[in-house]
């Protein structure tokens, strides 16, 4: 592969400009799947992170749905954890004083059943030291009420969007949902609603069964499918968004090496997530990201947004 | 990456397999886990595999039972001695011992007898007498007695079938017993199947003795990030894989529900 980076044999540079984030690096992890970070931090100096994404919050503590929550498929796995988590209160006074000692961007991911709850925690954020964007959540597929219900409806989306918008001076990020039949459509009601950056893709909603017991295997029925087994999906999903709008992008979707990493930016991401390969090594995401500087560097590419959008095909992206 | 030194079938399911790990050798105490990555170089199946450690047989080893329960595990059982896994650990929260514990009992259900034989070896070290009752649905599933023989330490068997010792459930053998004895100053230890914790919880609560039950769930991190072995408790939602394996059995909220005496 030729470069015309004159800066090769330097340490590329690996710094990224999201609209109005900028990350030392395009390598964060993703929500749900990284806790509020702390879990991490005897398995991964969490100052190397481009970002971590926390676990999505709600206005009130959620305790999640019953018991079975997660089901092993091939190469990936479903979750309807549902959820769970310590509410938008105690994650400011406990766990957000403790993560701003790192040196990373903190995003808070946030959820809501009504407009009003979203606007709620918006506001809550704003307010606190400490957030460096705000996640919209409106693809949850393991709630009854806002989640998914929101994030397929393209009206919704810029609704909320634009009402979050309005409301914060926080870097707003929509995070999409696949199960949709146009995630274009979807990425340019985000846009249209104010959104400075996406990110994508949030699970795919699929389903587990017990031949013994002739019962589903989760709890809720459905969950959300991750891991390896998603990626050519995601990849997609990607590059149609790209397609569609301009705003920079977050990929993710079964993501495990640093070469998946080139995959994404080269559809039209300019970072990523890593989700489910956390769970299999907690260090995942720094190993990836040492991946792809040895990556950059084998290839002589100086500064990781050459490979933004580079993919070689007779229908280029814009 | 951890060199397998033994993997050998010792009962029909049951296998035992021992590997080096000189910090999770060293580290480990009764009730704690290891996930367990099986396939090094594939990616199905996917996720590690929470196993509880059984014993810890010479320093810089490690010794867990297993159960043939699915594809991985089966997959584990294919591993020959020599070859490699990969081992996180020493994972969770274990029992807690109080110094001033006069007796234990230790109850084992089938596949959870194996954090028994650690505990008991470090109750044997503290001097503590130890009255041991393992169950199973029958005599060939009941593993691990052999490792139940120190010196104060006795044992009561059970079968469902009434193959082997006492006919009928582990719990309901050892409700008999506990008529006979006073408990006083002594505390119980519980692993097994659901239905048979729920069951210790209850009979403990009746009897006053503090309880300390070995949960198991599907885990996918085992670190506390998933959120997959979330349990509810009296003080509000708790990871098994973080906050416990093991926890007090009066908190478990759905036991609470659930009790005859309300």
């Amino acid at each position: 592969m030729e470069s015309t980076s004159p800066s090769w044999n330097k340490a590329p540079d690996l710094r990224v400009q999201l609209g109005p984030l900028e990350l030392k690096n395009p390598i964060t992890v993703a929500s749900g799947t990284f806790g509020y970070g702390l879990e991490y931090k005897n398995y991964v100096d969490l100052n190397r992170l481009g970002a971590i994404f926390v676990k999505g919050l709600t206005l009130k503590p959620r305790s999640g749905h019953p018991q079975q929550r997660i089901a092993e498929t091939a190469s990936g796995m479903l979750n309807c954890i549902g959820l769970q988590n310590v509410g938008i209160d105690e994650f400011i006074k406990d766990k957000l004083p403790k993560l701003r000692s790192y040196d990373t961007a903190v995003i808070a991911n946030i959820n809501g059943s009504t407009a009003e709850e979203y606007y709620e925690i918006s506001d809550r954020l704003t307010q606190s030291d400490g957030v460096a964007a705000l996640e919209v959540n409106v693809s949850c597929p393991n709630v009854k009420a806002g989640g998914m219900m929101f994030g397929t409806d393209p009206f919704l989306i810029e609704t909320i969007t634009s009402g979050i918008r309005k409301r914060t001076h926080l870097p707003v990020i929509v995070k999409l949902s696949p199960n949709v039949t146009d995630i274009g459509a979807m990425a340019i009601a985000a846009c249209n609603g104010g959104a400075d950056i996406l990110s994508l893709i949030n699970t795919l909603v699929g389903m587990a069964v017990d031949v013994r017991t002739w019962r589903p295997v989760l709890s809720n029925l459905t969950g959300g499918l991750s891991g390896p087994a998603i990626k050519p999906v995601a990849l997609r999903c990607v590059y149609e968004t790209a397609r569609a709008v301009s705003v920079p992008i977050i990929g993710m979707g079964g993501i495990c090496s640093g070469t998946d990493v080139v995959e994404f930016l080269l559809v039209g991401a300019h970072a990523v997530s890593i989700g489910t390969a956390s769970y299999i090594h907690p260090d995942a995401s720094i190993r990836i990201l040492d991946e792809l500087i040895r990556y950059m560097i084998e290839n002589r590419i100086g500064h990781i947004s050459e490979i933004t959008r580079g993919l070689k095909h007779e229908n280029p992206l814009p | 990456m951890n060199r397998v030194v033994e993997n050998r079938k010792i009962a029909p399911g049951y296998y035992y397999l021992e590997f080096l790990s000189d910090g999770i050798s060293s580290r480990a105490v009764p009730g704690q886990f290891v996930m367990m990555r099986i396939s090094m170089h594939s990616t199905d199946p996917l996720l590690r595999r929470p196993f509880s450690i059984m014993h810890i047989p010479a320093p810089g080893a490690v010794g867990i039972v297993y159960k043939i329960a699915g594809r991985g595990t089966r997959i584990l059982s294919e591993v020959i001695p020599g070859g490699e896994i990969d081992c996180m650990g020493p994972l969770g929260v274990g029992f807690s011992i109080s110094k001033t514990l006069k007796r234990a009992y230790l109850l084992g259900g089938g596949a959870g007898t194996p954090p028994l034989v650690f505990l008991a070896a470090e109750l044997h070290r503290m001097g503590i007498p130890a009255s041991v009752f393992l169950g199973a649905r029958r005599s060939e599933e009941l593993i691990l007695a052999d490792h139940f023989r120190s010196p104060g330490q006795e044992i009561h068997e059970s079968t469902d079938d009434g193959s082997r010792g006492y006919h009928g459930t582990v719990t309901a053998g050892f409700a008999e017993y506990l008529r006979q004895v006073n408990p006083e100053n002594s505390a119980i230890y519980a692993c097994g199947p659901e239905p048979m914790l729920k069951s210790v919880a209850h009979i403990s609560q009746a009897h006053s003795i503090p309880t300390q039950v070995s949960l198991e769930s599907q885990m996918a991190c085992g670190i506390g990030a998933c959120l997959g072995c979330t349990i509810q408790t009296l003080a509000g939602p708790k990871q098994i894989c973080s906050d416990g394996p093991v926890f007090d059995a009066s908190t478990i909220q759905k036991w609470i529900d659930e009790s005859p005496s309300g």
